[in-house]
């Protein structure tokens, strides 16, 4: 892991997190039969976050306060990522929503994946919960690896 | 009299014949049938699931119609007379045993082994039906008597599940399966304030009828996600779930239940029938599921028909299908080909 931080979320942070999943063994074994892509939706991020997002993107007039990142999970790996300034464009087998400050929460480790899951601070928009129950391990795993990736949060 | 006798397993599953008219036995009452309701437990029965049914059995367990005349030992509770309006419960419980002592008189066990049309006694396929006086209950004035015969069934199955699982003002609903049960359920949790009310279907002539009845959203499964269109209206989940299709699996109700909600399941499945819970989310979320059979004869059939004389809910509304008795066969053949909302057969 190099000393570089990235922003939370933007495109560069999604593709250190895609390559430090594929970095842990950890994870590799316990998301092993995972096999869906998965959209992580951030609902209001704070303004001065989204237009360092979107400065960094080359966009303007970014109006969306819901940004999404798209990772490609198969078998315990990552194969690539996306990301989106506007969250509602974003599609996937599974889709996770939660505001900002849970995400911040979570990758700082002050909460517990599987307990934001089932308390639904982290919402299933799309796909099984029952399934996603059964990868709680893998969820750990992830959110793991996530505290790994430097991180800057600009709020 | 002309009844519809079961002939066998395989289609036509009725015939239509002349058969003697019954006469009243002690305790009972003979009715002049006016409708029946067509019910998909009938296939079941029809199909031997529920066990053998002897050929020349007259099944129709929906029934409504007008008293003809009372057998001796009559003691009348109701004060009915003869030519009044009434409808007959496929539920005939003692009375007196503890279940029926403290109103659970649908798991009356000697309910269990009489039930006019399914188990034991003939049913209303026909011009006339002696019955247990217990199973009689009264309608109102004003109530339309043909369209009434699913109250004995559809509405008395909806209504008991509903009460069970504790709807009532403000209770979001999702009825997975909008067949009769399933539509009845819909009218009247409508009529009971629950709200929002999602009806989950794959037909959607069934889910036009399910936003006529009082829906107020719909979701085709077989078009889109019903997990994530329900999310978005319930993104907590829903307090109740009605599992009223035939084949019940749990695996949506599963998924969209509140926490501390319900699960409630009316759709009676076949004998090798099963569904699997995932435990974990089940305990923490303090899911309940239970199973509910038919209704309370005499406790909530005079509740429904309350609530259908009062205006609340128009039985009229239900019944997409009416057929002559010489048309029975083909209205089991539409039921099994998914045609109906609720068919009914007149005889008077």
């Amino acid at each position: 892991m190099s000393s570089e931080s990235f922003i939370f979320p933007s495109p560069q942070w999604a593709e250190a997190f895609c390559k430090a999943l594929n970095e842990n063994p950890e994870y590799r074994e316990a998301a092993k039969d995972w096999v869906w892509d998965v959209v992580f939706v951030a609902t209001n991020v704070p303004s001065t976050v989204v237009n360092a997002i979107a400065q960094l993107m080359g966009l303007s007039g970014v109006t969306s306060n819901a940004g999404a990142m798209k990772f490609k999970l198969r078998n315990g790996t990552c194969q690539g990522s996306e990301f989106y300034i506007d969250a509602s464009k974003a599609d996937a087998d599974y889709i996770l929503e939660a505001d900002y400050s849970l995400w911040k929460d979570l990758i700082q480790g002050k909460v517990d994946p599987v307990g934001a899951i089932l308390s639904r601070k982290i919402r299933v928009k799309k796909g099984s919960f029952l399934t996603l129950v059964q990868f709680s391990s893998a969820a750990i795993k992830m959110t793991n690896t996530a505290m790994k990736v430097p991180t800057k949060f600009l709020a | 009299m002309k009844a519809a006798t079961y002939k066998g397993p395989s289609k036509p599953y009725l015939e239509v014949k002349e058969v003697p008219t019954p006469k009243p036995g002690p305790g009972e009452i003979l009715v002049r049938v006016a409708a029946t309701g067509i019910c998909h437990s009938d296939i079941h029965l029809f199909k031997g699931d529920f066990g053998p049914v002897r050929e020349g059995f007259i099944p129709g367990h929906e029934i409504s119609g007008w008293v003809e005349d009372f057998g001796p030992d009559v003691k009348n509770p109701w004060g009915l007379r003869k030519g009044d309006p009434v409808i007959v419960s496929w539920i005939v419980p003692d009375g007196i045993c503890k279940y029926c002592a403290s109103g659970k008189e649908n798991y009356c066990p000697a309910a269990a082994g009489r039930m006019p049309g399914l188990v034991g006694i003939n049913g209303g396929h026909a011009e006339y039906i002696t019955i247990p006086e217990i199973a009689v209950i009264p309608l109102e004035k004003g109530v339309d008597i043909y369209y009434a015969a699913p109250i004995a069934c559809a509405y008395g199955t909806a209504y008991h599940a509903l009460r069970e699982a504790g709807v009532g003002p403000g209770t979001s609903l999702v009825v997975i399966g909008a067949g009769g049960v399933g539509l009845s359920a819909i009218q009247l949790a409508s009529a009971m304030g629950a709200y929002p009310i999602i009806a989950v279907d794959i037909r959607d002539f069934a889910l036009e009828k399910a936003k006529e009845l009082g829906a107020t959203h719909v979701i085709n499964s077989t078009k889109e996600d019903p997990i994530s269109r329900i999310r978005d209206v319930l993104p907590d989940g829903a307090d109740v779930i009605h599992e009223a299709r035939p084949e019940p699996d749990l695996k949506l109700s599963m998924e969209v239940v509140a926490r501390a909600g319900t699960i409630v399941v009316t759709g009676l499945g076949g004998p090798k029938s099963t569904f699997t819970v995932n435990v974990l989310p089940f305990v923490i979320n303090g899911v309940r599921i239970m199973g509910s059979l038919g209704y309370r004869p005499r406790l909530d059939l005079p509740e429904i028909i309350k609530l259908v004389a009062s205006g609340k809910v128009d039985v009229r509304k239900l019944v997409s299908h009416t057929y002559v008795p010489e048309q029975i066969n083909e209205a089991y053949e539409n039921l099994e080909r998914g045609l109906h909302a609720r068919a009914i057969v007149k005889w008077g």
